[in-house]
């Protein structure tokens, strides 16, 4: 979770992080305490958020069944995407860009 | 040991010692014109007059002049056999002096291994494209097939459990930007 690392620097620009999973919240709980996530990550089980971002089974060349590829994307104030990036072969997260994207939001 | 051998770390070509094979490892034995030399660890056989121009890099062999050569495992076990390709052959004239008509390659194995390889990258291909089509078919989402809901859309408003507890709604985080990242979550 390489936004963890810069979640200082993206609540600086006034933005927020959560993450989605098709796990469920008790697994995803787990997971942040186990690497101190300092935000919440959403259960997507009926990947009703995957699926309105475009995100649900994500042609992929990692075949991981029915699950949210991995993407992200910059929400702004007004509930409007300002900037994504799917990156359903990668788990790179390009914190950079994001950072710069929250701050441009 | 019936063979001297020249061991080079590099890519030289073996100056000495290339010596005529016999007996002991099999893949030469009983043909006169096989030398058999080491070249970076790894041992060779190939036609006697070839062998000083011979320099071997991983699975490839290249002769002094550039031209690649083929070095196929023989059955014995760790030894290589060494042959220059038919088409090089023709436009390095000359270059070994002898052109035999045979090949001569001492594997007994055919070159079998060309087409296990198409074969595979036509099976990943084949699977790759099945992949995709299947995650084309399973995505029908509101934005189509990957590329995600469009800059400038609203985003869904569903209220789903969160890991902090309760339920959460993206709509909680009006007012404030929003980083949302999604993963494969191990279900």
């Amino acid at each position: 979770m390489e936004l963890q690392g810069q979640l200082d620097a993206i609540k600086a620009a006034g933005g927020q992080v959560v993450g989605v999973s098709t796990d469920p919240a008790a697994t995803s709980a787990s997971l942040a305490t186990q690497l101190h996530l300092g935000f919440p990550i959403l259960e997507d089980r009926d990947h009703v958020l995957g699926s309105g971002f475009g995100v649900f089974r994500l042609p992929s060349g990692m075949d991981m069944g029915a699950v949210d590829g991995h993407s992200i994307f910059v929400v702004d104030a007004s509930g409007r995407v300002t900037w994504k990036q799917l990156a359903p072969d990668s788990m790179h997260v390009p914190v950079d860009q994001v950072v710069a994207a929250v701050r441009a939001a | 040991m019936p063979t001297t051998s020249v061991r080079r770390p590099h890519h030289g070509s073996p100056t000495a010692g290339v010596g005529r094979s016999a007996g002991s490892d099999g893949s030469a034995a009983g043909h006169r014109s096989m030398a058999s030399l080491t070249l970076a660890g790894t041992r060779l056989v190939c036609e006697r007059s070839l062998a000083p121009h011979l320099r071997y890099y991983e699975r490839l062999v290249t002769w002094r002049g550039g031209v690649e050569w083929e070095a196929r495992k023989s059955r014995q076990g760790r030894t290589w056999a060494v042959a220059m390709n038919d088409k090089h052959r023709n436009q390095s004239s000359g270059q070994p002096k002898t052109k035999p008509k045979r090949s001569p390659v001492r594997s007994t194995s055919g070159t079998w291994w060309p087409y296990a390889i198409a074969g595979g990258v036509v099976v990943l291909v084949a699977a790759f494209v099945a992949v995709t089509q299947l995650g084309h078919v399973g995505s029908g989402g509101a934005a189509g097939a990957g590329a995600g809901l469009a800059v400038g859309s609203p985003v869904p408003t569903d209220s789903v459990p969160s890991s902090g507890g309760g339920t959460v709604s993206l709509a909680d985080f009006r007012g404030s930007k929003v980083v949302v990242y999604f993963y494969e979550g191990g279900a």
